[in-house]
């Protein structure tokens, strides 16, 4: 199968899995985007969740039991993929939704188009000193009835694969939209692609750390070592003036997700390509993403310690 | 050829990207340089081995089994993680660094630390050609009292030398277990392919 560009693209059902599951993984990044303080906390308590992901991949696959074996997206992909997105739904329940309003709901709004609407987002006054929202216990179990309730709804989804998608997004999407008492709607806003959020694109797409950039243009930096090549100068205060020029700025968190998403755009018909080629394309597809999943990530929290670091180095100088 | 700071301005900023050595990022550069080398710092990854429940580490058998008991550290910026005496830990850089195939590089401690009883590396202080990711440090505290380190600190410091382009990059090595990777990574050394003989011919786990 050929796309406009002429690259090779997963079947449908392949790609929309393999997007739910980048999503999901940005998503989760998003949550631990906020200030310094609350992203440690955050991921500190997503880290000692129980594990309730198994219990409902287990769910997922009985509720797919009659789907049709020969098709591999119909079972173990599948519920994979669901059991993220419900390990996703549980996780930011517990977390009190704490999604940082603004950062990554405008990355996710345009982007996704219907799916979701929107990011869940506390409102002010549900926020407490830490950044968290307190949850009523019995909203934690909820994901918990998504695959009772496609199998009351005789599950029409697992006789058609291909629809078996929709049918799971659109349940989704009616208990976010039932959720009123915890999230609010964000309105989507236009996608604001800025020479950082470029410059964060293009070190992901090259594999590289995208937590700081230049503070000045390397041709300057070369063209000042030049001068002073040139000057013959050896006085320590004008070599240090150049080397300061290699300085970096962190960038911010939405700078870092947006880049990444910009990134993913333009790396996923590479790792689809290869990916085709490969003996095992979602293990393909899973090694890629994790891989680019963990330098996002690790961009996040250097681009938070960096800017703590600026941040002592200002105080110490005034 | 040992790079000099001249040198390793020009590698640092060069539009040649075989000939590019990447550190980022580079938060205070008057600080991190020095005539041969540059600093690098603590990032807030830790890990540490849990020996509650291990009788001992066995390549062969134990780590292909079952994952090695580890704990993992967030240390928020602004805390420290407690190095006790005696005490070994994995950290790991706040830098990611790339580095070319006529590049190597060593990772040595800083004398300030040195002084203190902290060792920054147990033996894997080289860096091949053709790396990157961020550097993995194998922390021990050889002194009598408990050392605080908090992300962020100046820790250790890459040495470069420069040599003839190597066919045999990191990255494309037959037996790369680490390139890539971007915080503190435990061993992956039953991965060797010594251990799978060893398991295949049963004579390991005694």
């Amino acid at each position: 199968m050929i796309d406009h560009s002429g690259l090779p693209v997963l079947p449908a059902t392949w790609e929309a899995g393999w997007q739910v599951w980048l999503r999901a993984g940005l998503w989760r990044l998003g949550v631990a985007a906020g200030d310094v303080g609350r992203d440690v906390r955050r991921r500190m308590l997503m880290d000692r969740l129980p594990d309730l992901s198994a219990v409902i991949r287990a769910d997922w696959s009985a509720a797919f039991a009659g789907s049709d074996a020969r098709q591999p997206w119909a079972t173990a992909d599948l519920s994979a993929a669901a059991g993220l997105l419900a390990d996703l739904e549980s996780s930011l329940l517990r977390l009190g939704a704490g999604v940082v309003p603004g950062a990554f709901a405008s990355l996710l709004d345009v982007r996704w188009g219907d799916w979701p609407p929107a990011a869940l987002a506390p409102r002010p006054a549900e926020v407490d000193p830490d950044g968290f929202v307190p949850l009523p216990v019995g909203e934690v179990g909820l994901p918990m009835a998504w695959p009772a309730a496609l199998a009351a709804a005789g599950a029409p989804a697992a006789k058609v694969p291909g629809e078996t998608w929709l049918g799971l997004l659109e349940l989704a999407k009616g208990l976010r939209a039932a959720r009123d008492g915890v999230g609010v709607l964000l309105p989507a806003t236009q996608l604001q692609v800025g020479p950082a959020v470029r410059g964060v694109a293009g070190r992901l797409c090259h594999g590289l750390l995208a937590s700081a950039l230049p503070a000045a243009p390397l041709e300057d930096v070369r063209e000042a070592s030049r001068a002073l090549d040139e000057a013959g100068a050896d006085g320590r205060s004008a070599l240090y003036g150049v080397l300061e020029g290699l300085r970096e700025e962190p960038v911010s968190p939405w700078d870092v997700l947006s880049g990444a998403w910009l990134a993913f755009l333009t790396l996923r018909p590479m790792w689809t390509e290869e990916a085709l080629r490969a003996p095992d394309p979602l293990t393909h597809l899973a090694v890629e993403a994790d891989a680019f999943l963990a330098l996002v990530r690790k961009s996040l929290e250097t681009a938070a310690l960096h800017r703590l670091l600026q941040e002592q180095a200002e105080e110490g100088d005034r | 050829m040992i790079l000099n700071e001249r040198d390793l301005l020009e590698r640092l900023t060069s539009p040649d990207p075989q000939r590019r050595i990447v550190v980022t990022p580079i938060v205070a550069p008057r600080e991190q340089f020095g005539p041969t080398s540059l600093d690098i710092r603590l990032g807030t990854d830790f890990k540490v081995v849990d020996v509650a429940n291990l009788t001992h580490l066995d390549p062969a058998r134990t780590m292909a089994d079952a994952p090695v008991p580890v704990r993992s550290y967030e240390i928020e910026p602004g805390k420290a993680f407690i190095l006790h005496p005696g005490e070994f830990a994995l950290g790991a850089s706040l830098e990611f660094v790339r580095i070319p195939e006529d590049i190597s590089v060593r990772v040595e401690g800083r004398s300030s630390w040195g002084r203190l009883g902290l060792l920054i590396h147990a033996t894997a202080g080289f860096v091949d050609p053709g790396f990157s990711g961020s550097i993995t440090f194998e922390l021990n505290n050889i002194s009598r009292v408990p050392i605080a380190l908090y992300p962020g600190v100046r820790i250790a410091q890459l040495c470069f030398f420069e040599g003839r382009p190597t066919g045999l990059p990191y990255d494309r090595k037959t037996y790369t277990k680490y390139s890539g990777k971007t915080g503190a990574y435990g061993s992956n050394v039953h991965m060797d392919p010594e251990y799978a003989r060893l398991r295949r011919a049963g004579a390991a786990g005694t």
